[in-house]
């Protein structure tokens, strides 16, 4: 068989010499043994990877990983592809395969990412930890692991990885974003505000690190500060609806609150279901005495999300003003059923 | 267009020059209603003069003269000051405005009531101005001006507070009772019963008990009604009638927690207290209270403590007083009758005038009203509560409860969410009406919900999974083996087959012949192997050899240019891929392709007789490398005889050392030198 792939690569050459030229020089040329076929498919596998052929990638990776069967990078590769085609059971599948072969730190980073993208924070906790106990300098571990402490409330051990993230990796902008927010729900707004602004420091295009800023600055109760905020991030990001949401509330906590509808307007015509926004437009249409508008913003919110407790509140309130006191009392009541304890003490009077 | 500016010219220019114009018959030549006007203006001054309680009549008459001449500024004046006695006081503003227009020294006074109408419109800053001008006009000096100054200073300290409490309502709806109480009389000095069932209120209808009149004010006499709230809806208000009201005023003043004792004010005596008890559906005749309650001054407003044993009221008797009217409460003693009465004190009394008392079912919160405080204008209602045996400081209930006129006998129901009291408001049924104030309570706080990015990895996600990289290919090195097939002898290319071998596989793996033209030929070998190369044509010796290409090897070319030897007897031919082990004659497998190569050309010429000869190099003994070339060379017959060729054809010799071919003096020409080789001896 080998011969004749030989032979006919000759007589193609020696054709091609025949017809073209004078040139009288019988050339033949012996091709490889086909030693590294695997690595050769490997290589290819990437190659389609980086053109986004997935499929192809995965073929690749498949003929590399039948021609060697404990070729753990063809493994991770392909672990790799799986994640990029959402595929995560399969993808920690070839993950685990790449780690019984070899205890590689990225393996376990990237099956930790696996892991998180199928909501299990808990395993993807252990891989990052894997991670870093084999890479002691995994920046990105550090930085995830923080976010799952972050998303389990674990606020200051969020605050210890994501320090570990910018301590391996000082322009790490999203770590201080993040960081900025841990600190936040810790009450540190001042160490929140200064993470804030350093992230911006290394990366001015974040719109949601000003956005974030702003917030932090609206809860110390320095609303114009807040709002020049959120304007820089709706400044980056025109249809940033949540900017507009938040910067119509801290002009409400300013008492503009004309302006205040004005923003949370804009954020409903960027979003129309964004319930939040009609929740707080109803807000700031009740400072301006507008009680029905009020009332008809809440029941909007509340058509958008039937389980939304506070705008049932509010939507009380507004009652009451209209003097709808049955009404109140009826929505009062099912704010307190979706969990809204406030409500119960505006129920004394309720029939 | 010029024409509209023209009339806008003139009219600007009449607002100008707009000026006092006096009641004088020059003033008004040929008008025929001077007359009408002139008269009734002196009608209106004549009730003008008798005091404020004719203010209202003259008022009707000021109107028709200024419907004739509204540019008289003293005209103006009287009626802003009317007005301002009036029950809609602030009708007075436009009137006074234009008599300080018309004439800017029309009267001091008129500062001070346009600052009292400012006041009650509760535009601050336009009132303090007024009252600050007003004391600009006063003497300092003067006992009767300085009081005056005091008092517009009271005013301006009004207004402040109002500009305060402005700031901060108390939240409530206020409603009108609706025309089953209200009327087009005045109507006030509401009292509930604890539950809200009952409404007692002082009105003064066209059917008061004997039907008199106040002559002084042309209203009624006051008299009692009462509605009875179902379902939430008060009943037509009916008059009490005979025993509870009388010929006399008669204006309720409290109600007992259980609606079934009643304290009248009966205007007789300066105004004493009475009590009245339900029996059965009859309130029994009011009754004088004692002489510890009633005295030759003016008691008036009084409630009910909870449990009916005590009786707050107030009286502006100077024995005991702080100031003015002051509350006192009195209460019965172990025979039932009322005790002495007690001064509360401060800080409930105040030097200035406390009215209006009512103690809360609750038997401890005062509500009552007050001057000699810090009040947005006349009386406020304030709050005291009694505790650890004495009252607290009072709380002004705030506005809008408190207004800038006078506030006074408010009730509160035993729930504390509904207030009672008296008000006028231009879209009331007429006159003072009885208002609900409903108590919202403190402000309910409307939720906002935000939401923000905190984590960024989650709002803009980045791809971390990073791919493996490649892995470097080891390609073969390539080298380039070329060269020229020619006749040995005439040095002719020849067409000649070439076989490349893998030594180590014993593996043809390229077979290709040279150019019939030129004798050239060229193949391209992968690195790291052991190669052997043939060369054949028919009736000529074919030619063999191998060599290494190192796997490190650059690109290289090797030529190998071959004359094939035609067979004639004596050629000799080195069969260079014949390979033994070291110091033996044992053939190694590598030799395997040049033995059948030499097998198949004894096969392939039947006739062919051949010596196999061996050759070593100088090193080692004669005597071993003799034995050692015989031995080998023995070694391929054997092969060949093997192979099936018949042992008559084949003879073998060793040489040992003998006819080098290269020098023995390097490695490579030793290695020439060990070599095997053939020789034709027949054909």
């Amino acid at each position: 068989m080998k011969i004749k792939k030989i032979l006919f690569v000759f007589y193609c050459v020696f054709t091609i010499h025949t017809i073209q030229s004078q040139t009288d020089t019988v050339k033949a040329k012996i091709l490889d043994d086909g030693s590294q076929d695997a690595e050769k498919f490997y290589n290819s596998g990437i190659a389609n990877f980086a053109n986004k052929n997935f499929q192809d990638a995965l073929k690749d990776f498949d003929q590399a990983i039948t021609l060697k069967a404990d070729f753990e990078k063809a493994f991770y590769n392909r672990g790799t592809t799986k994640f990029e085609m959402k595929d995560y059971d399969a993808a920690i599948a070839d993950f685990d395969q790449s780690l019984l072969l070899v205890q590689n730190p990225d393996s376990y980073f990237s099956r930790g990412q696996a892991k998180y993208a199928l909501n299990n924070k808990t395993g993807a906790n252990a891989d990052y930890s894997k991670a870093i106990e084999l890479k002691s300098d995994h920046p990105q571990a550090y930085y995830y692991r923080g976010g799952i402490k972050f998303e389990t409330d674990d606020y200051k051990g969020a605050v210890d990885d994501f320090t570990q993230a910018v301590r391996i990796k000082p322009d790490y902008a999203y770590a201080y974003n993040d960081r900025g927010s841990a600190k936040r729900q810790l009450e540190d707004l001042d160490g929140a505000i200064a993470d804030y602004k350093k992230a911006i420091t290394l990366n001015s295009e974040m719109e949601f690190t000003y956005n974030n800023l702003g917030s932090a600055k609206r809860k110390k109760g320095d609303f114009k500060g807040a709002i020049t905020s959120y304007t820089e991030a709706i400044g980056i990001k025109k249809d940033y609806y949540i900017a507009y949401n938040n910067r119509g509330s801290a002009k409400y906590d300013a008492g503009d609150y004309d302006a205040a509808i004005q923003d949370f307007t804009k954020a409903i015509e960027l979003k129309p279901d964004y319930a939040f926004a009609f929740n707080n437009r109803a807000t700031a249409k009740f400072k301006v005495k507008d009680y029905k508008g009020s009332a008809d913003d809440c029941t909007k919110a509340i058509q958008l999300n039937p389980g939304y407790g506070y705008s049932y509140l509010n939507r009380g309130i507004a009652k009451e003003m209209l003097r709808d006191n049955t009404g109140a009392c009826s929505d009062w009541k099912k704010a307190l059923e979706l969990g809204v304890e406030s409500a119960a003490n505006y129920l004394g009077d309720c029939k | 267009m010029k024409k509209l500016l023209f009339l806008l010219t003139i009219v600007l220019a009449s607002a100008a020059v707009a000026q006092n114009v006096d009641f004088e018959k020059e003033n008004f030549p040929g008008n025929p209603g001077f007359k009408e006007a002139k008269g009734r203006l002196e009608t209106g001054d004549k009730q003008f003069e008798q005091g404020p309680m004719f203010y209202k009549l003259a008022l009707y008459h000021y109107f028709a003269a200024n419907q004739f001449n509204p540019n008289n500024a003293l005209l103006n004046f009287k009626m802003g000051k009317c007005c301002l006695y009036s029950i809609n006081k602030l009708r007075a503003i436009p009137f006074l405005e234009k008599a300080l227009k018309l004439n800017p020294e029309i009267d001091p006074q008129a500062h001070y009531l346009l600052g009292r109408a400012y006041h009650l419109d509760m535009q601050w800053d336009k009132a303090i101005a007024e009252f600050k001008t007003f004391q600009k006009s006063l003497n300092h000096g003067d006992a009767e001006e300085t009081a005056l100054i005091a008092d517009a200073d009271k005013h301006i300290e009004e207004c402040q507070t109002g500009k305060e409490l402005v700031k901060t309502p108390i939240r409530v709806f206020i409603d009108n009772a609706g025309p089953e109480v209200n009327s087009q009389y005045p109507d006030y000095g509401s009292l509930i019963s604890a539950d809200e069932s009952v409404l007692l209120f002082t009105s003064r209808r066209a059917n008061t008990t004997g039907g008199r009149m106040d002559p002084g004010i042309n209203e009624y006499f006051e008299d009692i009604y009462m509605s009875v709230q179902k379902d939430g809806k008060w009943s037509t208000a009916v008059n009490m009638g005979p025993p509870v009201n009388t010929d006399d005023h008669d204006a309720n003043a409290g109600l007992s927690a259980d609606g079934q004792k009643f304290l009248i004010y009966i205007g007789k005596n300066n105004g004493d207290l009475y009590e009245s008890e339900l029996k059965g559906a009859v309130w029994s005749k009011p009754e004088r209270m004692n002489k510890n309650i009633n005295t030759d001054f003016h008691e008036s407003s009084a409630c009910y403590s909870p449990d009916g044993k005590s009786v707050y009221f107030v009286s502006n008797k100077p024995e005991g007083s702080i100031g003015g009217g002051d509350i006192y409460v009195s209460s019965k003693d172990e025979k039932g009758k009322w005790g002495k009465a007690v001064n509360l004190g401060a800080p409930v009394n105040t030097k200035g005038n406390e009215e209006g008392v009512f103690i809360h079912p609750d038997g401890k919160t005062l509500y009552y009203s007050s001057n000699g405080r810090k009040t947005m204008g006349g009386y406020d209602i304030f709050k005291s509560v009694y505790e650890n045996g004495q009252w607290s400081e009072p709380v002004n209930l705030g506005y809008p409860v408190n207004t800038t006129d006078d506030d006074v006998y408010f009730v509160i129901s035993a729930s504390g969410k509904h207030g009672y009291y008296a008000s006028f408001n231009e879209k009331g049924f007429g006159e003072k009406d009885i208002y609900i104030v409903t108590f919202l309570g403190p402000e309910k706080p409307m939720v906002l919900n935000n939401e923000d990015n905190l984590l960024a990895s989650l709002t803009a996600p980045v791809k971390e999974t990073v791919i493996a990289p490649t892995i470097v290919i080891k390609e073969a090195q390539l080298t380039i083996l070329k060269g020229v097939i020619t006749d040995a002898l005439t040095q002719k290319p020849l067409e000649a087959t070439i076989e490349i071998i893998d030594n180590l596989k014993n593996e043809v793996i390229a077979s290709f012949t040279s150019n019939s033209s030129s004798g050239n030929y060229l193949v391209s070998l992968p690195a790291g192997k052991n190669y052997g190369i043939a060369v054949k044509k028919e009736n000529y010796l074919f030619h063999s050899e191998n060599f290494d290409i190192p796997m490190t090897a650059a690109f290289q070319e090797i030529v190998k240019d071959v004359a094939l030897k035609n067979v004639s007897v004596g050629s000799k031919i080195i069969l260079k891929n014949i390979f033994f082990d070291y110091g033996k004659s044992t053939l190694r497998p590598e030799s395997t392709s040049e033995l059948e190569r030499l097998t198949k050309l004894l096969n392939d010429v039947p006739t062919l007789k051949i010596e196999i000869s061996g050759f070593t190099d100088s090193k080692g003994s004669a005597e071993f490398n003799q034995k050692l070339s015989e031995n080998r060379s023995k070694a391929v017959v054997d092969y060949l005889v093997k192979a099936g060729i018949a042992a008559d054809r084949l003879t073998f010799v060793g040489y040992g050392k003998e006819q080098p071919i290269a020098t023995n003096e390097t490695d490579d020409g030793r290695q020439l030198n060990r070599r095997t080789e053939f020789k034709i001896l027949s054909k």
